[in-house]
């Protein structure tokens, strides 16, 4: 087809590259890379969508200064390199509350769940302090923290101690403020954080009865009697395979009548569906068969 | 002037203003149009619903916000979800992702169009539209590099030619139609 105009054109100026995609890589190369980075971490990179793949890694190369796959190859053989790998490769972007909607479904849920006796609340899979510390501040206003064990678990030690001081991404304070506003929680924002250090830092009262866990958790194991298992848009990098795995994992370690939350944007997969019952289909909270859950509004 | 290729996906990207147009497009479109038509609008992160339903009161052809890894099939519309990057993956899936904002929007134009250029190459059409930033320029370029089809909405028919003009700068595209005109050239393409 000739290429044509409808009407007379600017001339043409060239300009940066600036589309997110990496054309950088060919398939086979990434597929190569992310065998070699699977059996040298036992992190499932293997079972990692291609395009995400090509992403990540030309953003890898690109922050640890690489200049070839075989310098690549050379540096995973090295505990140092595979710790800032870890820090590095995970999506980081999250926030505090995201999706106010979900949180505001899961309040009266958790209130629900803990009746009575304690809970233990599992993050498989922590990409940065937001989520647990978004879980954290909503059972502290349902006056049950002291009887909520959380465990988070990520793959990199630095990222779990950054959890463990409670730190905050500076650059999303505002979002996470107008978030919190949106769940219409009971406290005021601000006083659940200070600047130290000009980083914001959570209260660190908050964050008893948080445990951290290194590793990838389908390396690890699930804890046992868990009663709510927080996955939220984890499953998006990685494939059907690696996500039946995870939830089957998730199936086991959940008491009868516990709860699973994943992304709105996600599915559990089909062969869950006799298994877990769909508690909301937006919000996407699924419950283990076992026990009724009794609403309360109080 | 119509092509006759044999296109895998429309992709079509905008913001301030795209909402009336991408709708007029889909009220004009053949019901029987059998290409997966796939839209990223700039929208609000905390607002999840009311523009696919917003959509689907003219569209010609179901409107549907994909969940990741749903196959993309033809005679649907598939619009990117709020606060989710929308790609296209090389198994004719959608994926979606969290990562970080591009041109301050996540959806980001550029990574849904630059990701239909890596997996559909020349059997794809990218059209930009209307829209205050200048995202979705460099993703249409990506689909020119591969010798997909460009269409820019003629700047003097936008509410605000920031994005269609900045694609204009970077390369010449297929063609300049207004949003009639591109209703018009998609009824014909080869299906």
């Amino acid at each position: 087809m000739a290429r044509f105009l409808s009407r007379t054109m600017p001339s043409i100026s060239s300009t940066e590259k600036v589309a997110g995609v990496s054309a950088g890589f060919g398939i086979r190369e990434v597929k190569e890379l992310s065998s070699v980075m699977a059996e040298s971490t036992g992190v499932p990179y293997d079972h990692m969508p291609i395009s995400f793949l090509k992403r990540r890694l030309s953003y890898i190369f690109k922050k640890h200064n690489i200049r070839n796959s075989d310098m690549f190859r050379q540096m995973l053989e090295t505990e140092d390199y595979k710790a800032r790998l870890f820090y590095d490769f995970p999506v980081d972007t999250t926030e505090m509350f995201r999706d106010p909607g979900f949180w505001r479904y899961l309040r009266p849920l958790v209130r629900c769940l803990s009746t009575n006796e304690n809970i233990n609340v599992w993050f498989p899979e922590v990409s940065t302090g937001e989520e647990v510390f978004s879980f954290l501040i909503l059972v502290n206003e349902l006056g049950i923290r002291d009887m909520v064990n959380v465990i988070c678990q990520h793959v990199s030690e630095e990222r779990l101690s950054e959890i463990e001081k409670g730190i905050l991404n500076n650059r999303n304070i505002q979002l996470n403020s107008s978030n919190y506003v949106r769940i219409e929680g009971s406290g005021v924002f601000e006083d659940y954080y200070s600047l130290e250090d000009n980083v914001f830092v959570l209260k660190n009262s908050l964050l008893k009865n948080v445990r951290t866990v290194r590793g990838h958790f389908l390396n690890t194991g699930a804890p046992k009697n868990t009663s709510v298992i927080m996955f939220r848009n984890n499953m998006l990098y990685y494939d059907k395979e690696v996500s039946e795995r995870s939830i089957a994992g998730f199936w086991d370690a959940l008491l009868p009548g516990g709860i699973i939350a994943i992304g709105a944007k996600e599915r559990i997969p089909e062969s869950f569906d006799a298994k877990l019952e769909c508690l909301n289909t937006k919000e996407k909270v699924f419950k283990k068969h076992g026990f009724e859950i009794i609403w309360s509004n109080d | 002037m119509i092509d006759n290729k044999k296109y895998k996906a429309v992709v079509i990207g905008g913001s301030a203003g795209s909402f009336s147009v991408v709708s007029k497009i889909l009220s004009k479109i053949d019901p029987g149009f059998s290409i997966p038509v796939i839209i990223c609008l700039h929208r609000l992160k905390h607002v999840r619903s009311g523009l696919v339903e917003g959509l689907n009161i003219k569209s010609n052809i179901k409107v549907v916000e994909p969940n990741d890894k749903d196959h993309i099939s033809g005679n649907r519309a598939y619009l990117a979800p709020s606060n989710y990057h929308l790609f296209i993956e090389y198994d004719n899936t959608f994926h979606l992702s969290t990562e970080e904002p591009m041109n301050h929007s996540r959806p980001a134009i550029d990574h849904t169009f630059s990701s239909a250029a890596q997996t559909y190459r020349d059997k794809v059409l990218g059209i930009i539209l209307t829209g205050a930033n200048k995202d979705g320029a460099s993703g249409l370029k990506d689909i020119h590099d591969k010798n997909g089809t460009t269409i820019i909405q003629d700047p003097d028919s936008c509410d605000i030619d920031t994005m269609t003009k900045a694609a204009l700068k970077l390369f010449r595209p297929d063609h300049v139609l207004t949003p009639e005109k591109i209703a018009d050239y998609l009824n014909q393409l080869a299906v």
